[in-house]
């Protein structure tokens, strides 16, 4: 086994066992309490981090000026945005001592993430969009405006009837209709590669972007109920969604390397 | 004479070809014939070297195309009765196709390649390997479509698949007397059916990575951009920052 091959499994597999423990498990004292406390934010920081240096690891498999390393650069610069939006979060939280700091400065660089993956994906999209056929394009197309629609409309229908600020329900309402119309996008690469080992890659940021769909709706459900604990089990779904992503970069490098 | 003695070198190569992959050692067996993508195993053998054959039949044919050192060569077809009917790589992957799809069963067989038996060859010059001779004109300027190709394999997919692409072009050149000079593919002059079969083995490392439909569009667009005016029209590309459909 190679140093390349083990590598992501040792990073990636006790973050996903440090998941399944700190957002399985349920009950104990005050102080397991606090344990996981620590360790969500710990995880919710670390797997921004994972995620990005597997999208790092993948453009270093492209040369300099190369579309494809700009692609998994700009999805590196996201991950990056995230974590520091959680930092930022976890600071006004222990720090500020705000049991939930939303919206906060936090927030402009949880929407940078956004804005920096739909670009890496737009990127990605405009470089295989000629290789795939044009009935699988008018899928993805009105597959993505349809459940676009659907998450606008589900959050739109929920967050008018609060009492929260403009900007807390636009950011509401900006979070799961952005994550939904990455799905799509990462959809389309894995059909113009189909086939071929680059499918899978972009299979896993596909995924990725499903598990941030749902972490979305999950968290701003929970805002709105007035229900967000210090550590949910839906926070899980965050973990998830990066970890897909790591894999998805770690993944593509290696299919390269095996060429 | 000469003609006979080749002809029949041919169809002895054949022969001798066929009864090696239906003894050879049945690496898979009996694999339901519509659940098996055809290209990519095909990609697949072919990225690793493979020596033998896949083999696709039903009850009423079997279809063989068969592999020399990763490169896929013919498809023998052999109806009930009939001589074997033989057909170049692209048409015969066809055929395989329809009788994978109407329910024939696939194998994949290992085994080496038999060599030229020393009572059909005249002379000791007769040795070595002789390149194709054009008996076609090539319908397409292929050296420099491939050297587009290349350029755009790793544009779009990075320098060490396009250092695969090279490679394994190179190899397949090599056989018939030609290969790549830096960035630059020269190759004597050979018939159309060669060049599909060079084409088909320096695209498998493509095929296998970025999929099938990548790798035709990737070629048809070279095709368009060299029938089009080349450097000229990738100039003008550039220069406005756009490219037209059907270029990866």
């Amino acid at each position: 086994m190679t140093r390349r091959s083990w590598l992501p499994k040792a990073i990636i597999g006790p973050l996903a066992v440090a998941a399944g423990i700190t957002y399985g498990l349920d009950g104990g004292g005050p102080g397991v309490q606090v344990a996981r406390h620590v360790m969500g934010a710990l995880l919710q920081l670390l797997a921004p981090l994972v995620a990005g240096l597997g999208c790092l690891t993948a453009a270093r498999a492209y040369a300099r000026g190369d579309r494809e390393r700009a692609v998994w650069m700009t999805g590196a610069w996201a991950t990056l945005a995230w974590a520091a939006g959680r930092a930022v979060f976890t600071g006004h939280e222990w720090i500020a001592g705000k049991a939930l700091p939303f919206p906060s400065l936090a927030d402009g660089f949880f929407v940078a993430f956004y804005l920096l993956l739909g670009t890496a994906l737009c990127l990605e999209a405009r470089l295989v969009w000629p290789v795939v056929e044009r009935p699988v394009r008018r899928n993805l197309a009105v597959y993505g405006g349809l459940a676009w629609a659907l998450a606008l409309s589900m959050v739109l229908v929920s967050v008018a009837q609060s009492q929260a600020s403009v900007l807390e329900k636009a950011l509401a309402a900006f979070y799961p209709a952005a994550a939904v119309l990455l799905v799509p996008a990462g959809l389309l690469p894995a059909a113009g590669f189909r086939g071929g080992t680059s499918a899978y890659p972009w299979l896993a940021v596909a995924m990725a972007a499903v598990c941030l769909a749902a972490a979305s709706f999950g968290f701003t459900s929970l805002i709105r109920h007035g229900l967000h604990p210090a550590v949910h089990r839906a926070d899980a779904l965050w973990v998830a969604g990066f970890v897909f992503l790591a894999v998805g970069g770690f993944w593509q490098r290696a299919a390269l390397e095996e060429a | 004479m000469e003609n006979v003695k080749g002809y029949r070198t041919v169809e002895t190569l054949r022969i001798q070809c066929n009864e090696a992959i239906q003894a050879g050692a049945a690496l898979f067996a009996g694999m339901c014939g519509d659940e098996v993508d055809l290209d990519l195993l095909v990609a697949y053998l072919a990225a690793r070297g493979f020596d033998g054959g896949v083999i696709v039949g039903d009850q009423e044919a079997d279809g063989v195309l068969w592999f020399q050192e990763g490169t896929p060569r013919e498809v023998w077809v052999f109806e009930a009765g009939d001589i074997p009917e033989v057909l170049l790589n692209g048409p015969g992957r066809n055929r395989l196709r329809d009788l994978a799809a109407r329910g024939g069963q696939v194998s994949v067989v290992a085994c080496e390649p038999p060599t030229v038996p020393p009572e059909f060859l005249d002379s000791s010059d007769e040795q070595e390997p002789q390149p194709a001779v054009a008996t076609e004109p090539p319908a397409h300027p292929w050296p420099v479509i491939l050297e587009h190709v290349a350029v755009r394999v790793a544009r779009s997919r990075g320098p060490r698949l396009a250092a695969q692409f090279a490679a394994a072009l190179n190899r397949a050149l090599e056989r018939h007397g030609g290969g790549m000079d830096g960035e630059r593919v020269h190759a004597p002059q050979l018939p159309e059916s060669t060049w599909r079969v060079i084409v088909e083995a320096a695209c498998a490392p493509v095929v296998a990575i970025a999929g099938r439909a990548f790798t035709d569009r990737t070629i048809a667009a070279s095709e368009r951009e060299v029938a089009g005016g080349g450097d000229e029209a990738q100039s003008a590309q550039a220069a406005v920052g756009t490219e037209g459909e059907g270029t990866p």
